[in-house]
């Protein structure tokens, strides 16, 4: 036998097959091949038309098909009934196994690790991707995927007219999802720090909703446009709905837009597209690209299909009600799975982040171990502020202690002079000197803060803070009369005081050092004073010189205390997951339920958070490490930790500056202590700092807060002048804190008393 | 060319002389979807003469045509939820019986190879002819039919038999049109060939 086929032989075979046009000239033509094929069409049609059934069979093999049917085992008959009700498009054999297996293999990552999970999401994601896209456009060209018809037969028309409502609604949903979904993926770090990421979200987050909307809504879709076909109102209340809902979407695109619009600080003629556009995708064409593809495949992979499917109404809805479920239960996962894909790659060394975590654990542990009445910092605390005096006035001691602090504005040049201000400052002295050795056997004990912090009772802090400066500002003030009456020896007791108060509450907390940097500032004001103008002894600049070394700021020192506020804030970020503490804590902070809020959230989310945050925290100080200006990134926008950071953390920002500028300041101090020992020595002022090495300083210090461009030194500018000379500090970090940008030392500065 | 839509038509006003239901055969499949087991009789009242001459055409064997029958509306009645599509139940319903018959077809030829042309039920469905040349010539045309193989057999039943068109017949037999062109081309090669001899 041959398989060869000729072409004129499937040209003959063919019109056999068109019988209306097959005449006896066609047959002929083949020969005794045409006569045998027609005889055998005539005895296989004979055949048919004589083959007889018995009468009954109809009967007898429907109630033999029902018996049996009947007999099936209940699990059989629900799966087949299930079958019926999603017409096999849910529970087919094939879908279960599919669906078990790919659930199973999700599962099966999810518990190896998150990030395969959020692999897996991927593919399969991009897998139904091109298999939708496949299905509509390579597969109907081989052939096949031909069924179709029009709906009833009518014209086909009505349906694609019918359907460009719906369409247009569901893109414009999505496109208002899409923006929400990046509006919400602002509160995430991870999203915030890229705009691509950003639009990435809108794109995708939009898509897959878009995707979700026409799969899932397209059988009731067809069901009311079957229904919409045969009455003229069911067409214009379908039609009319749909249209709502279109207008709901572009309304609401409008509300957020303008919303945004109005946060960012409104609309202007140079920045309307720029803020039109969704998270400026406009600046992105390939996002654009992309959202343009997604949504072509959406249509592709569904619209067309199933236009001949007959479908009520009832039927039309519980499909769709089973595709949003189904449907939308495997893209959650694949979004979570994205979601942790996108931020556990933020931690790059989880053990590290175990260590360090250890590490605080142990620091604070040690902390904890103080003993409350060794605490002198619990010792002050409860003395000036909780302590009830006889006469029932309850914080009097610590308002007095203020008065104290109220001298340092007393004192100053400018009023010196008024009599009853005179008087109060006298009081006020008399007061806080009666209260000074008090404070002096506090200070011998060690203190510690940290439980504020770690706890989120910021605001009990804030007394404190203004205790303690009060304090500061009182030694100042003390500093600043004893210089005002020549006193030199008093004035330089009282500077060292200050200086060594200032340091005496730095626990390791970024609270404590945020009042450290403040009372430091306090107690550097009278120290130029002293140098310059109330003729000091050798001995004395010497001493005081030992004292601005022994009191100074270190730069490790400061980067571990950052490092323990990060993880304690950590700590909390950790407490907010608590239902009761967090609950509360959150509550207190934001003055309503945020928790509720909060509690949205996943746990992995707030895991996830805790560890992106930590390492642009821990970022910044390698940015700082080099003394460069701390990164824009303004980490207390970064919700919803900034409820927390908040509360915790003034301004990290501000900190660092602060500090920056502190450790300038003492380094300019230390130089001009160090250069009027050098004039006393030699007559007159060096003419570079390098003189000032060995015999008075080991090394001529940075400066801390000159930016470090071009790798150049940071160091203090000097110049010899008619004054004796000029030391000079530039950064324009000097601006972020109110402050000139060029600042000078030394007697061609501005050392005399400011006020605060 | 006359379809399978058209053939079935038929079979339906004549099986709605019998019946006094006037539903389409949609709603009859909507009704079992439903699982209303009063549509199951009227559905095989309609459907059943075009599935017999189908099976009958591949099988050969009135009762193992019937057995095939019987067996499909049981897949068909537990698996009428599969069908998406109420207008596409014929080319459904055919590809049922043509995949039970190949079924009944290969268990038969495991069991034992029957002489087709003994049987006496296959002489009782030869024409009762006068002409003894048009006997002979319808003999042999049958004797070859059965020669050829199933696949042959199949697309010739669909076309000649049930009348179906290429594209209902690619959907029965879940092949591609071309595919459906060239099979039905070749069965008829092949018969002409084994009817000359030319083929053993």
């Amino acid at each position: 036998m041959t398989d060869e086929l000729s072409p004129e032989f499937l040209l003959f075979s063919e019109m056999l097959d068109d019988e209306e046009n097959l005449g006896e000239s066609s047959v002929s033509a083949f020969g005794e091949d045409g006569a045998i094929l027609m005889d055998l069409r005539k005895a296989l049609r004979s055949d048919g038309v004589e083959a007889a059934l018995p009468d009954d069979f109809s009967t007898s093999t429907s109630g033999l098909v029902i018996e049996k049917f009947r007999e099936l085992s209940w699990f059989t008959k629900s799966l087949l009934k299930a079958e019926t009700v999603f017409q096999g498009e849910v529970f087919s054999r094939a879908t279960l196994a599919w669906t078990g297996a790919l659930t199973g293999i999700g599962l099966g990552s999810a518990l190896v690790s998150w990030r395969l999970f959020g692999i897996y999401g991927a593919v399969l994601l991009v897998l139904s991707l091109c298999w939708g896209v496949v299905r509509r456009t390579v597969l109907p060209r081989m052939g096949d995927f031909q069924a179709g018809g029009t709906l009833d037969g009518g014209s086909p028309w009505f349906g694609r007219v019918f359907f460009v409502l719906p369409v247009l609604a569901s893109f414009a949903t999505s496109l208002l999802v899409g923006r929400a979904l990046s509006n919400l993926g602002s509160f995430s770090l991870t999203f915030r720090k890229s705009e691509n990421a950003l639009a990435m979200l809108a794109v995708f987050g939009g898509g897959i909703v878009f995707l979700l909307l026409v799969n899932a809504l397209t059988p009731s879709w067809r069901a009311l446009c079957q229904k919409a076909k045969r009455s003229l109102k069911w067409s214009l209340a379908v039609q009319t709905s749909h249209g709502l809902w279109l207008a709901m979407a572009l309304v609401g695109i409008v509300i957020l837009e303008f919303t945004l619009m109005a946060q960012e600080g409104g609309l202007s003629g140079s920045n309307f597209w720029e803020k039109l556009s969704i998270d400026r995708l406009s600046l992105h064409a390939v996002g654009w690209g992309l959202f343009a593809g997604v949504f072509v495949a959406g249509l592709l992979s569904r619209i067309p299909t199933s236009k001949s499917e007959s479908l009520d109404l009832a039927r039309g809805f519980t499909k769709t009600a089973m595709s949003f479920l189904f449907a939308g239960l495997p893209i959650v996962l694949a979004l979570l799975g994205f979601y942790e894909l996108s931020l556990t790659r933020e931690l790059n060394d989880p053990l590290s982040y175990e260590r360090l975590v250890h590490e605080t654990k142990v620091w604070l542990r040690a902390q904890k171990a103080i003993p409350p009445n060794e605490n002198g910092w619990t010792e002050l605390k409860d003395y000036f502020l909780k302590q009830e005096v006889p006469n029932g006035k309850f914080l009097d001691v610590g308002r007095r202690l203020r008065m104290g602090g109220d001298m340092y504005q007393v004192w100053g040049p400018e009023t010196s002079d008024a009599p009853h201000l005179k008087t109060r400052a006298e009081t006020a002295k008399k007061e806080f000197l009666s209260e000074l050795p008090r404070i002096e056997s506090a200070l011998s004990k060690p203190q510690f803060t940290a439980m504020a912090t770690q706890d989120l009772k910021a605001s009990s802090l804030v007394p404190d803070f203004i205790l303690a400066r009060a304090v500061s500002q009182g030694l100042t003030s003390l500093a600043q009369e004893s210089l005002q009456e020549g006193n030199a020896a008093e004035a330089l007791g009282y500077i060292e005081d200050g200086l060594e108060w200032s340091k005496t509450v730095d626990d390791g907390t970024l609270i404590s050092l945020m009042i450290g940097l403040a009372q430091t500032s306090i107690a550097y004001e009278p120290v130029e004073k002293f140098v310059l103008e109330a003729h000091p002894s050798r001995q004395q600049l010497i001493q005081l010189l030992d004292s601005l070394t022994k009191n100074s700021y270190q730069r490790m020192a400061y980067l571990e205390t950052m490092k323990h506020e990060a993880y304690m804030l950590d700590g909390a970020m950790l407490s907010l997951q608590e239902p009761r503490e967090g609950a509360q804590a959150l509550e207190d902070m934001m003055g309503y339920d945020a928790w509720s809020l909060a509690r949205l959230l996943p746990a992995s989310y707030w895991e996830s958070e805790r560890k992106a945050y930590l390492n642009l925290i821990l970022a910044q100080f390698q940015d700082w490490r080099d003394l460069g200006r701390p990164a824009d990134l303004n980490l207390e926008d970064a919700l919803p930790l900034s409820f927390a950071a908040q509360a915790v953390v003034p301004n990290w920002k501000r900190a660092q500056i602060q500090f920056c500028k502190t450790l300038s300041q003492q380094s300019a101090l230390q130089l001009v202590t160090a250069l009027e020992i050098y004039q006393r020595d030699h007559g007159s002022y060096p003419d570079s700092l390098d003189e000032l090495v060995p015999a008075y300083l080991s090394e001529i210090p940075k400066d801390a807060i000159s930016p470090n461009l071009w790798n150049r030194k940071p160091i203090f500018g000097y110049q010899r002048n008619a004054k004796g000379y000029g030391l000079t500090s530039v950064s324009p970090m000097y601006d972020d804190i109110g402050l000139e940008t060029l600042q000078t030392y030394g007697p061609d500065g501005h050392y005399g008393l400011t006020p605060l | 060319m006359p379809s399978a839509t058209l053939l079935m038509t038929q079979v339906q006003s004549k099986a709605g002389s019998k019946s006094a239901s006037t539903e389409s055969l949609e709603d009859l499949v909507l009704r079992l979807q439903a699982r209303d087991e009063t549509a199951l009789e009227p559905f095989i009242a309609r459907t059943e003469k075009a599935c017999y001459r189908l099976a009958l055409s591949i099988l050969k064997d009135p009762d193992l045509s019937r057995d095939a029958l019987q067996d499909s509306y049981l897949v068909v009645y537990q698996r009428i939820g599969q069908l998406r599509e109420a207008g596409a139940v014929k080319s459904w319903l055919f590809r049922i019986v043509t995949h039970r018959c190949h079924d009944i077809s290969r268990q038969r030829r495991n069991e034992t190879q029957t002489d087709l042309e003994a049987r006496d039920d296959l002489q009782s469905l030869e024409p009762q002819r006068d002409l003894a040349d048009d006997v002979s010539r319808q003999h042999k045309i049958r004797a070859t039919f059965q020669k050829l193989p199933e696949i042959d057999r199949t697309a010739l039943a669909l076309r000649e038999v049930c009348s179906m068109s290429y594209e209902e017949m690619s959907q029965v037999l879940k092949v591609p049109l071309g595919t459906v062109r060239s099979r039905l081309a070749k069965a008829r090669k092949r018969f002409t060939d084994i009817y000359k001899g030319v083929a053993s």
